[in-house]
């Protein structure tokens, strides 16, 4: 019949409820005692009321006839009363605990009766106290008569359906609280790893933000992540791990772990890859490794970085202070490897596009510099004399990246002017030099189908233009020359100037400061000049080397560090 | 004439959730906090769809659903295991008893109605054969 196992007939829990019980019973001059499914006391049998404590000493016969009461509830199922021997009344109930009977709560008073009865009497004598004394004093704790002994039984038994259904009901309300408040905190971590999907972001960074985040709200002593180095992107996440190979793979943490970086590498790539299966999340909650080094771990959850069916990396959180891992937390992890996956691709994408896009463009204008020799590296030079003046201007660093890029094509127009007139050692006729003016519009031209070098394109075809309007393709005049044409001029003629000519020596620095000085105004923007003197053009050139772009660099990306 | 469905938890919010859920796509919905009065009510309700947690006192749900296959009223009454811990459970187990769906919490209560009513399609579309293999055309 009762499948149950013997402890669910136990009054375990129900302490504070009787407690509870008890407070109240004695406000109207009960006092109650608790009896388990075998009659037996459960607690210590407080004396049924003072006047049976004061008389009867450690009220004992009150708790036999009590103990007789409750086996005759347990025996029946159902409450009932009696009048003990001493005179008092007791009236009784069964406790049920998930529809089974798990002991009794009787209650017990001294009825008024009581100090009527011959019996009574008798015992004053016995004990040689006076009785009128007794009485009086009596009175006080006899507040009520047998008769009420039914109505008590009913209101006991009210009682304490109504104490166990208010008990229930904080049970409930506190697992509610509990589950609400981690579902919160849940969804605020959900919320704080989307606010950390910053494109700017190096991955090992958001990672390690990621694993703080976790170890906050997992409730778990630590987390790690682990992602494949920029420069392993071919190798198999498992053997960079394993191997040790140095800086195949980064990790980071976070919380109390007593792992260092290669010895959580090695669990990632012995314990966890191995069983990773389409990049699910995995879960372990009786983690038994061989090796001694990694014992301290006694559970974990773990969830690949993945997209595309590739893994780059792995995440872990290990040993969960409650005890076990459950699904919630296989899910949660599962979401976030999933977001920090495709966020970490997009991160690389836009690296790789990036560095994709400089070396295509670094390779066009050195086929330009391989058909005239003189001008190699002089793209280079010109990008970066160009950052730094629009640097000093103080313009923001996407426009600074900007105004360096159009530094690096503002010759690729030159590929529409004759190799003859570019390499010709001498001084140029006239109709030779209007054939090299038009290389600003053939640049403007063979970029301006992309949108995205607009701003590029406008400074290629000003870059010749003179405040005093005496400069090509159009002759703009002061201020209708843009920023970038004025600045990306001066730069041209700053390399220009300090670089050897087949018709001429690199000019010192000296006479380099007297010509932009007699120029400014007129060929050249005189606010620029002006800055790049107070500078002063030693430091200015020297500032240019020191970042490590030697002139005449042609390999991309160096420029990128920055 | 609305389907019956018993839901069985020990957790209080979650019989919540899902009665709410249930009622108020139209079903009748039973409740019980623990296994035992699970499979009392399951032989006196006659439900047609159980709904179970699979850790509860007295009986986990799926000692449950194994002895409501071993008897013959309630032998093809489709039972649907909500749990956080799946993977506890052999699969082994999750066959003999039979039970038709398994899902992880936290579950979207969205998606536990979609379970229950394709599952009360699949059972009302063949009603009179003895035993039914969901799966089966």
């Amino acid at each position: 019949m009762a499948t149950g196992l013997s402890k669910s007939r136990s009054l375990a829990g129900m302490s504070k409820m009787f407690a509870q019980l008890r407070t109240h019973l004695r406000e109207l001059g009960l006092s109650m005692s608790v009896w388990d499914s075998q009659a037996r006391p459960a607690g210590r049998f407080q004396p049924s009321c003072q006047l049976c404590q004061y008389i009867h000493g450690t009220g004992r016969l009150c708790a036999a006839a009590a103990s007789g009461l409750a086996a005759r509830i347990i025996g029946e199922g159902q409450p009932g009363k009696s009048l003990a021997p001493c005179g008092c009344c007791l009236v009784g109930t069964p406790v049920h605990q998930r529809r089974r009977l798990v002991g009794a709560v009787v209650g017990c008073y001294p009825p008024r009766e009581m100090l009527q009865d011959e019996s009574f009497a008798r015992l004053c004598d016995r004990l040689q106290l006076d009785r009128q004394a007794m009485m009086s004093s009596g009175g006080d704790a006899c507040r009520h008569t047998v008769a009420e002994a039914d109505d008590f039984t009913h209101v006991l038994g009210w009682m304490l359906s109504r104490e166990q259904a208010l008990q229930t009901a904080q049970e409930e309300l506190g697992n509610l609280s509990a589950n609400l408040s981690s579902t919160y905190e849940e969804l605020s971590l959900l919320y704080a790893i989307s606010g950390e999907m910053n494109v700017m972001r190096q991955p090992k960074e958001f990672l390690q933000q990621v694993c703080s985040q976790l170890v906050e709200v997992m409730s778990i002593s630590a987390a790690a992540g682990v992602i494949e180095a920029p420069s392993h992107r071919e190798s198999r996440l498992g053997d960079l791990l394993s191997a040790e190979q140095a800086g195949g793979a980064e990790v980071v943490w976070a919380g109390e772990i007593a792992l260092e970086a290669h010895q959580i590498g090695a669990l990632v790539a012995r314990h966890i890859i191995p069983r990773v299966k389409d990049n699910r999340p995995v879960l372990d909650n009786g983690f038994e490794p061989q090796e001694q080094d990694l014992k301290a771990i006694r559970n974990f959850v773990a969830a690949p970085l993945a997209t595309e069916g590739r893994s780059v990396g792995m995440l872990v959180a290990f040993n969960k202070r409650s005890g076990d891992f459950d699904s919630v937390d296989l899910k949660l992890i599962g979401s976030i490897g999933n977001q920090a996956g495709v966020f970490l691709e997009y991160i690389r994408l836009y690296a790789d596009m990036k560095d994709l896009l400089m070396g295509v463009l670094h390779a066009l204008t050195a086929s330009i510099d391989a058909k005239d020799p003189y001008t190699r590296g002089h793209s280079q030079r010109v990008a970066m004399i160009s950052r730094r003046l629009a640097e000093e201007c103080g313009l923001p660093p996407e426009k600074v990246q900007r105004i360096y890029l159009a530094g690096i094509l503002h010759d690729v127009g030159k590929i529409g002017v004759s190799e003859a007139v570019l390499r010709k050692p001498g001084r140029l006729t006239v109709d030779e030099y209007d054939s090299v003016k038009h290389h600003p519009a053939i640049g403007a031209k063979i970029l301006g189908g992309i949108r995205q070098l607009e701003d590029v394109v406008v400074a290629i075809l000003t870059h010749h233009e003179r405040p005093d309007g005496k400069g090509y393709p159009r002759g703009l005049k002061g201020e209708e020359v843009p920023l970038e044409g004025r600045i990306i001029g001066l730069a041209d003629c700053l390399d220009a100037m300090t670089s050897h000519r087949t018709y001429r020596a690199a000019l010192s620095l000296s006479e380099v400061a007297e010509e932009i000085r007699r120029n400014a105004g007129t060929q050249l923007d005189a606010a620029l000049v002006e800055k790049l003197l107070s500078i002063g053009l030693a430091e200015f050139m020297e500032g240019l080397d020191r970042n490590g772009n030697g002139a005449g660099c042609l390999t991309p990306g160096a420029e990128d560090a920055k | 004439m609305a389907s019956r469905i018993l839901i069985a938890d020990d957790e209080a919010h979650i019989l919540h959730v899902v009665s709410l859920k249930l009622r108020n796509a139209g079903y009748q919905v039973i409740t019980a906090v623990d296994g035992e009065e699970a499979l009392d009510l399951c032989m006196i309700e006659r439900p047609d769809l159980v709904i179970t947690d699979y850790q509860m006192p007295l009986m986990s749900g799926l000692q449950l659903c194994k002895c409501m296959r071993a008897n013959p009223a309630t032998r093809d009454v489709p039972a649907i295991l909500l749990t956080a811990r799946e993977f506890d459970i052999e699969p082994e187990e999750i066959r003999e008893a039979k039970i038709s769906a398994v899902m992880a919490k936290p579950f979207a209560p969205r998606e536990l109605l979609e379970k229950v009513k394709e599952l009360l399609a699949k059972a009302h579309e063949a009603p009179s054969r003895p035993v039914s293999r969901l799966g089966d055309p």
